[in-house]
Parts: structure tokens; C-alpha cells; sequence
């Protein structure tokens, strides 16, 4: 009884730790700008739904339309998640079922880019972006951020666990190879292929130094990165407008919550029991 | 509906061998089964047959054509797996119809042969479910009409029924049978077990160590087995098989210090050889006159007959007794009587059958 009443405030504890700086952004978000000078209100302000309006309709003076940046966003989290899910299906799919040459080395050489962290291989990425003037563009976005050893794996994974037999039973029925992946292995790896694109989609979503390296015209800001020049132009004003600041930063949270919301279900099965 | 033919077809893996060049023909509308212990090459002989795996060497032949170079789906035939392989994700309509589909037949057609194929397996009112929601002989019998909607050449069962139960098994093994009588479709199945081999086979192929032992009708191979691996394998409980040695004159057996047995003719060629000496459990008569006496170690009573596991000289043996209480008690001596037709000689090195 005890030892469960001690658990349950760890666990409220680090529940509140993780909400205070979302409840201090509501807070922020929802009051007037002369509120939030020097200190920080205890409880909301009414103001949230007119700093929603000014920041959806005309945004922060000297930025880009915070809606064009969700939309930036929004395009690129869609292209890296739809991307990396269906590169990596073909690959696992290709690992899995076709006898080829160097088939081990390929998927080894997949786990083992697992390893480097994105950051690693921005430079030549870049230059090779730069080189076939992709720059500033969604393409450079998306693209260069596709391949993913993750989801290759799990899905490889998800493949090798499927029974051996039910590739005979397909050939058996006269599918070629096309057809056990449309007919068969796709539509049995839809769970854990919607796990995969919440968390691709968050990871997407999320990009801050790859979209800031790469666009420097203020048509591809994405709102991750385009919070930094929020800051820098709310506070040049005598007021700063934290108000605003804040009402985007909600707006930027909201897209990968309401996808994790959805798909949660889902989600959940898919990390968990991977077998069906 | 056709028939098989296997010409010297073998399988390597690396350096190892799975299966020997075989020979077998199967004719249009026959039931073979293939039976023997796991490893023993059934399995990869069906595989091949099915167009799964490709054989090493030698040739296949169904309906006279050889099929080597075809892919499973070109062959004509379909095959129930053991653990059913039905697609998950699809109703049991939709698993049905999905070769057919594929082929691109015409709707009307289609649906013909699935509520065809439903009506004969009883699965009319799970046409709707998902394989998840059926019960093991619920799945197995999707499985068939899965195999039979196609109307092949060739039924192939890869031990269909190892994965049910007990009561489940004889079911469905009836249902099989019943199946094969009014289709009449050349079937060629594949199990490790012996009951469903001797009840469901028109002919059996008894296969071990990756080569066929025997082939012949269940009567046969019972009757007549080629070898001490096809004595102990068939029968439960298996064959005895007992040293024992030809006497000088070649007209009796001995085994250990035991009372001689005459054979049902002497074979002067076999005179003073070692062999082993066969004897099905059935075969050991409790007599009150019997030639052998022997010491019973323990009773297994199975309702209407009398397992008796006792002691001939220095060996173990097992008797079956039709009776349903036992006049013995473990620890008893009893005298048996040994009819001399019943007699099975193999050669003690090779296990091959001599003639007695």
C-alpha cells in the first residue's frame, strides 16, 4: 500500500515536470503581451483564441506565415514518413524473400549505417544536395532523409517472422512476387507499419538543423526552425510578443500529437506484439 | 486429373544428400501416401513435386509432361500445408477464391466454385470470417477448399493434420478419405503418422534415411515388410524384433535358449546364419500348451484388447491380447504359442526381408 502510494508520486511528479513548461506556453499563449512582462501569471488569460487569430492570419511582423510553415511542416514530415516506409518495406521485402548475391552484406550494411547518427554524414549530404541544385526546395527536405535503417530492420524483422509457409501457399495460387507483396505481405504489415510512420512522422516533423542548413529562402521555413526567427522577431519589439511566440509553439505541437492520437492503437499493437 | 511420375529425381543440400535418386509412379485418380520419420526426405520429395524446391537431378512428370522447369502456379496441382497457411488478413471467401482470382477467371465462375467447394466442406456459414476466427478443423477444412476450388491435376498434403488433436485428427482423416472418394483427384500425402498412412493409403511409400523402403498396398507392407525399419515402423505397437540365429539343418529358428521354431519351409541357404526374427504383437497366442514361456513385467489395459510387455529369454517383447480383464498379473509366467506363418526373417547386418 504503501510502496504503491510512493510509486504513484514518482510518477505524478514526472508527469507535472514534463507538463510545467506546456502549461507555462498555454499561460503565455493566452495572455496579453504587458501580462507576461517580467513575470508569469499562475492561470490562463481569455486571449488565446485572438493570439490564434493574429498568429494564423498575420502572423509575427518580419517572418514567414506561421500557416505556410505548418504547411512546410506538414509536407515534410508527410514526405519523410511516406518515404521511409516505403523504402524501407521494399528493402525489408527484398532482404527478406529474395536470394541474391551479397544478400547478408547489403542488410548489414543497412543495420550498420543504424550507428551513425544523422548528424554525421550532413556535410556530404549537403554538398551532394548542393550539387544537384536541390537546394531550397522540398526535395531537399525530404529525399536526403528517406533511407531508414530503423524501419528496415523492424520491418525486416516483421517478414522473417511471418511463416515460411504462406510464401509457398502464395505461389502455390499462382502470385508472382509483385503480388505476394500488394496481396500478402503489405496488408499483414500494416500495424507495424503505422507504428513506424508515427514515430518517422514525429522524427520528420521535428527536423530543426538539416531544413536550416539547407533552405535559406523563407518559402521552405519549417516552423521547427522557424521558431528561432519567432524568437528573433517577437522580442526585437519594445513589447515582446511571447504571447504569439507561444500560440505557435502550441501549433507546432499540435500536428505529431493529434498523428500519435490517432494512431495509437495502433501504434502500441505494432511495437509490442510485432507477430500479427 | 493425371498421373505422376518420378524418373531417378534426387535433392543435395551442400554435400549432403536429402533424398536418393527416386523412382515412383502414381496413377491418375490413386491416393499415395508417403510416410516415414521426420528427415527421412518426404517432405522435400513433395516440395519438389510441388514446384517449391527444384530437384538436383532426374525428372518429373505430371499428366505425362515434364513439369521440371514450371513454376507451382503452371503445374496444376495444389497443396494443404500443415500449419494451414491460410492468409490472415483475408475471409475465408477471399482465401478461397484468391488463386482464382489471380487467374483471372470470370466472377460468376469463381463464385460457382467457391460455393461449390463450401458447400462439400460445410464451410458455407464462414465464408464471412477471418481465419483467426475458426477453430483448428475449421482452418484445415478452409485450407482443402482452398486446395480444391482449383480443380487440379494433383492434391499434395504436406501432414495436414499434425497440428489438431487427437479426436480432431480421426475427423478429419475421414473427411479426407471421404473427400478423395467423391473427387477422385490423384492425391500424393505426406505424414509421420502410421494410422493415418495405413487408413488413408491406397498404396504407401515408407521412406527412411532419404530413400523409399518399401511401396505396396497397407496390406502389403504390413503383411510383408521389406525391412526391420518397415517392421517397427508400422504397427502400434511396433513389430517385435528379436536376435535369433537359422539352425544348422535351416529348418528351425533360435532364438536365445528358447524352445526351436519350426519354419513353414526349411531354406538350406540360410542355414547358421544370424538374422532378426520379427513377430507382430499379435502374433505371441497365449497357450496353456504354448512352445515359449515368458515372464510378464507389466499389463497395459486399453479397454478391448491387453497390452502385455514381458521377457523371452534375454529380450522384451510386447503382446496384444483381444481380451478385457487380464486373467494375468505382472511377475506371471506364460506359455505362448507361435504360429509358423507369422514368421518375419530379415538379416541381421543389412535388415533387408529373407525369404522364410
Amino acid at each position: 500500500m504503501k510502496r504503491q502510494w510512493l510509486r504513484r508520486s514518482a510518477l505524478l511528479l514526472q508527469a507535472l515536470l514534463l507538463a510545467l513548461p506546456l502549461y507555462a506556453a498555454l499561460i503565455a499563449a493566452s495572455h496579453a503581451p504587458g501580462d507576461l512582462l517580467g513575470r508569469l501569471p499562475w492561470l490562463p488569460g481569455n486571449r488565446l483564441l485572438a493570439n490564434l487569430r493574429t498568429v494564423l492570419g498575420a502572423g509575427l511582423p518580419g517572418s514567414p506565415s506561421v500557416l505556410r510553415m505548418l504547411g512546410n511542416s506538414l509536407v515534410m514530415a508527410l514526405g519523410i514518413a511516406l518515404g521511409k516506409l516505403m523504402l524501407a518495406t521494399l528493402s525489408a521485402y527484398a532482404v527478406v524473400y529474395f536470394r541474391f548475391p551479397l544478400r547478408r552484406t547489403a542488410f548489414v550494411l543497412i543495420l550498420s549505417s543504424l550507428m551513425l547518427p544523422l548528424e554525421v554524414r550532413f556535410y556530404p549530404t549537403f554538398q551532394v544536395s548542393a550539387g544537384l541544385h536541390l537546394l531550397n526546395s522540398y526535395g531537399v527536405l525530404i529525399v536526403p532523409l528517406i533511407a531508414s535503417a530503423t524501419a528496415t530492420f523492424l520491418l525486416r524483422q516483421f517478414f522473417a517472422s511471418m511463416p515460411p509457409s504462406l510464401l509457398d501457399a502464395a505461389r502455390m495460387d499462382g502470385a508472382g512476387p509483385l503480388q505476394f507483396f500488394l496481396h500478402s505481405a503489405l496488408p499483414l504489415a500494416r500495424t507495424p507499419l503505422a507504428a513506424l510512420f508515427v514515430l518517422e512522422f514525429v522524427y520528420g516533423w521535428n527536423q530543426y538543423l538539416w531544413p536550416l542548413l539547407t533552405t535559406t529562402d523563407a518559402r521552405y521555413a519549417t516552423v521547427v526552425m522557424g521558431m528561432q526567427g519567432l524568437i528573433n522577431a517577437g522580442t526585437s519589439f519594445a513589447l515582446p510578443r511571447w504571447d504569439l511566440v507561444m500560440t505557435t509553439a502550441l501549433l507546432a505541437l499540435l500536428p505529431p500529437l493529434l498523428v500519435l492520437l490517432l494512431a495509437q492503437r495502433w501504434f502500441i499493437r505494432g511495437l509490442t506484439d510485432i507477430e500479427k | 486429373m493425371a498421373t505422376l511420375e518420378l524418373y531417378q529425381v534426387c535433392k543435395r543440400f551442400g554435400a549432403s544428400s536429402a533424398l536418393t535418386p527416386t523412382n515412383l509412379q502414381v496413377a491418375d485418380g490413386e491416393f499415395v501416401v508417403l510416410v516415414g520419420p521426420s528427415g527421412c526426405g518426404k517432405s522435400t520429395l513433395l516440395r519438389m513435386i510441388a514446384g517449391l524446391e527444384s530437384p538436383s537431378g532426374g525428372e518429373i512428370r505430371i499428366g505425362g509432361r515434364c513439369v521440371n522447369a514450371q513454376e507451382p502456379s503452371a503445374r496444376d496441382i495444389a497443396m494443404v500445408f500443415q500449419n494451414y497457411a491460410l492468409y490472415p488478413h483475408m475471409s475465408v471467401r477471399e482465401n478461397l477464391s484468391y488463386a482464382l482470382r489471380l487467374r483471372k477467371l470470370e466472377r460468376a465462375e469463381i463464385a460457382r466454385r467457391v460455393d461449390w467447394a463450401a458447400d462439400l466442406l460445410g464451410l458455407q456459414p464462414l465464408l464471412a470470417r477471418k481465419p483467426a476466427e475458426l477453430s483448428g478443423g475449421q482452418r484445415q477444412r478452409v485450407a482443402m477448399g482452398r486446395a480444391i476450388v482449383r480443380e487440379p491435376q494433383l492434391f499434395l498434403f504436406d501432414e495436414p493434420l499434425s497440428n489438431l488433436d487427437a479426436r480432431l485428427r480421426n475427423h478429419m482423416r475421414v473427411e479426407i478419405k471421404q473427400l478423395h472418394r467423391r473427387l477422385r483427384t490423384t492425391t500424393v500425402y505426406v505424414t509421420h503418422d502410421q494410422v493415418e498412412a495405413m487408413t488413408l493409403a491406397q498404396r504407401m511409400v515408407v521412406m527412411n534415411h532419404g530413400r523409399i523402403e518399401q511401396v505396396g498396398t497397407p496390406e502389403e507392407v504390413y503383411a510383408q515388410p521389406a525391412s526391420t525399419f518397415v517392421a517397427g515402423f508400422l504397427g502400434a505397437p511396433p513389430m517385435n524384433l528379436l536376435a535369433a540365429r537359422i539352425s544348422a539343418d535351416g529348418a528351425q529358428v533360435l532364438v536365445d535358449d528358447l524352445a526351436p521354431l519350426p519354419l513353414p519351409a526349411p531354406q538350406p541357404s540360410l542355414a547358421g546364419r544370424a538374422i532378426t526374427l520379427g513377430l507382430r504383437p499379435e502374433a505371441l497366442l497365449p497357450a496353456v500348451d504354448g512352445r515359449w514361456s515368458l515372464t510378464l513385467n507389466l499389463l497395459e489395459a486399453l479397454g478391448g484388447e491387453l497390452l502385455l510387455h514381458a521377457s523371452l529369454g534375454r529380450q522384451a517383447c510386447v503382446l496384444r491380447v483381444a481380451t478385457t480383464a487380464s486373467p494375468w498379473r505382472e511377475g506371471d509366467t506364460l506359455r505362448v504359442q507361435v504360429a509358423s506363418t507369422a514368421l518375419h526373417l530379415f538379416d541381421a547386418a543389412s535388415g533387408q526381408r529373407l525369404p522364410s
